[in-house]
């Protein structure tokens, strides 16, 4: 094919692109739309699939949430059924006013260890020289995606950006402990919510990442843990695993005592199976809903392509009795084909790249998509030349009905 | 000297019962100068003929010889290449472009000339445009314009390559009397000027004028 053929098969393509702008603007629009919408979608529920899994550990372990309010009288305690005889004197406190923390203190001593009933992670600014210390104490030791030695008491981890940078260990009251960095899927998690591994890689760049199940010991190597916010650091996301009423009555009257505030304690799974249950209902008919509508409109993209290129048949033909090889009629029509689609699938992989940063599966997916898209604008394009070169058996009879 | 030279050919459509002898053994000879009128009822297999001859259509058995030359073999770029340069088409429905100018619609076998530089377009189209009177017309989509203008630009169309032979089906079949005989007196000079122009007509009138007239009926030459 000589340049000069190639500048005319171009200029050619262009008037034909021309004549369907409208067309090839508005499923561009439509279809990006659409396409954007379910992979929004689909990396929605990818990211559900993994709060999912992080509230599956806590479910494992019979986790029990807390969440503080002002004490509510004895008789709305009875009434939302958790008054028990165990726990009736937490309720009788009355008064909001701290009174004494060393009840609490104690409760975090003795539960907040290795297989202890409870678990907290507490968010340390500037410990240690890092911008935060994330402190995973008692069972919430063993929850994030990093496997501590279990032989140590403590461990240290740093995130990934400081994997160059750190020393392989940390200096604490005269004693070396071995300092490591976290895995590439090592991932945050908490009650109903889940920190990824890109998140974390976001969010906490100069981080300390400290795996004790002993608050005492956390306490002690960690100064700034006891000193600055000794009661609502653990208690601001205590979690309970699989604790006795007693327990559970004990920590009630702790917090009532520390801090004049009521300790709603709710088993996780409580509410939890039929809201994600109808939930996950819910996403799986948006997501039907939209990948029928994006079908539906790539059906009608794929037709419209189809009718605009066999209107063009007719010309095509005549172009043919002039002298237009049937090979480069079908490279015309290809191009066409393809700049047709190629609005819809541009806005499509700009939407998609836009999210690969999130999802790095999603490279993989744009490079199948345009590859698709490509294969699909041979094939229509295929067909209806398929149509021309029938209609260009005809002789004379061409092009009749041009 | 021979331009044309039909050797025997024969051209079936449709397979088993279905199937219908379009032109049945015809040979035939038709040299440059000469303007031929094919004439026949409908159905005896004149613009099947027409087409073999154009090489639009190749025959089933027998041979068609352009110039000399055998095309029977030849790949779709090499006959593409080889009509270009060879025929000019006449259609009864002037087989326009319609979204396109007079210009564009003239221009349209130069594009596959590839030997014909684009700067020359102009001036060839304008030669041609002037010679059948739509000179100021070049601007002009052919959707607007009247069937004998229409027919006049396809005439155009056919003779800006200076192709050495036409090859006309039924080209003032839609035309009123004045613009048939415009169509005419071109055609007729196009052959007066050396070139070979074969018309497919039903019109009488038409065949009487051309040189040579050839009968047609059932695929066969009758005489």
């Amino acid at each position: 094919m000589t340049l000069v053929t190639l500048v005319t098969l171009a200029r050619q393509v262009a008037r034909d692109v021309w004549h369907d702008l409208g067309w090839i603007v508005l499923y561009g629009v439509l279809m990006s739309c659409a396409a954007y919408a379910l992979v929004l979608m689909a990396v929605n529920r990818a990211l559900v699939a993994d709060k999912g899994a992080a509230t599956e550990l806590f479910l494992e372990r019979g986790a029990q949430t807390v969440t503080l309010s002002d004490v509510p009288s004895r008789a709305a305690v009875a009434a939302s059924g958790e008054g028990t005889a165990s726990d009736g004197g937490t309720a009788t406190g009355g008064g909001a006013a701290p009174r004494d923390a060393e009840a609490l203190l104690a409760f975090f001593d003795e539960a907040l260890v290795e297989d202890g009933v409870a678990g907290s992670v507490v968010y340390v600014p500037g410990a240690l020289g890092y911008d935060v210390a994330l402190v995973f104490l008692g069972a919430y030791a063993d929850l994030p995606a990093y496997e501590r030695d279990r032989s140590a008491p403590i461990s240290f981890a740093v995130s990934r950006g400081l994997a160059g940078e750190v020393p392989g260990t940390l200096e604490l009251d005269g004693t070396r402990y071995p300092l490591d960095v976290v895995g590439p899927d090592f991932g945050i998690p908490y009650p109903g919510y889940y920190e990824g591994p890109e998140l974390v890689e976001d969010n906490y760049r100069n981080t300390l990442f400290v795996f004790c199940p002993s608050y005492r010991l956390a306490c002690e190597l960690i100064g700034e843990l006891r000193s600055t916010d000794a009661l609502s650091g653990p208690l601001q996301r205590i979690v309970l695993f699989d604790p006795s009423l007693e327990d559970v009555a004990r920590f009630r009257g702790a917090v009532l005592d520390a801090t004049g505030l009521y300790a709603r304690v709710t088993p996780l799974d409580e509410g939890m199976v039929s809201e994600s249950f109808s939930s996950a209902r819910t996403q799986l008919a948006v997501m039907s809903f939209s990948a029928l509508a994006a079908a539906a409109l790539a059906a009608a993209l794929v037709a419209s392509l189809f009718s605009a290129l066999v209107r063009r048949v007719g010309e095509l033909s005549v172009h043919h009795v002039f002298g237009a090889p049937l090979g480069l009629l079908y490279a015309r029509m290809a191009a066409f084909a393809l700049i047709y689609q190629a609005l819809p699938t541009c806005l499509t992989l700009a939407a998609m790249a836009g999210l690969a940063s999130v999802r790095a599966e999603l490279v993989l997916a744009m490079a199948l998509v345009a590859l698709a898209v490509v294969a699909e604008s041979l094939l229509v394009a295929l067909l209806a030349w398929r149509g021309l070169r029938t209609v260009a058996r005809r002789g004379l009879r061409t092009t009749r009905g041009t | 000297m021979v331009l044309i030279q039909l050797r025997d050919v024969s051209k079936t459509f449709g397979v088993g019962a279905e199937a219908v002898r379009a032109v049945d053994h015809v040979s035939l000879e038709l040299a440059a100068g000469e303007s031929v009128a094919i004439v026949g009822p409908s159905g005896s297999g004149k613009s099947t003929l027409l087409s073999m001859m154009g090489l639009l259509l190749l025959p089933d058995s027998g041979t068609v010889l352009v110039g000399g030359r055998n095309a029977g073999a030849w790949r779709d770029a090499e006959l593409c290449r080889f009509r270009n340069r060879t025929f000019g088409y006449v259609f009864q429905d002037f087989a326009l472009l319609g979204d396109e100018t007079v210009f564009e619609n003239v221009r349209l076998p130069l594009l596959y000339r590839g030997d014909v530089a684009r700067r020359e377009h102009r001036a060839r189209v304008k030669v041609a445009a002037e010679r059948l009177g739509i000179e100021d017309k070049l601007r002009t989509r052919t959707s607007k314009l009247s069937g004998g203008q229409q027919q006049r630009v396809a005439l155009a169309r056919a003779l800006v390559c200076d192709q050495p032979i036409v090859l006309a089906d039924e080209p003032t079949g839609q035309l009123d009397a004045e613009n048939r005989e415009n169509v005419v007196r071109v055609l007729l000079e196009l052959a007066a000027e050396g070139r070979l122009v074969v018309v497919v007509t039903h019109d009488l009138e038409v065949a009487a004028r051309c040189d040579r007239v050839v009968r047609m009926h059932d695929g066969c030459l009758v005489g």
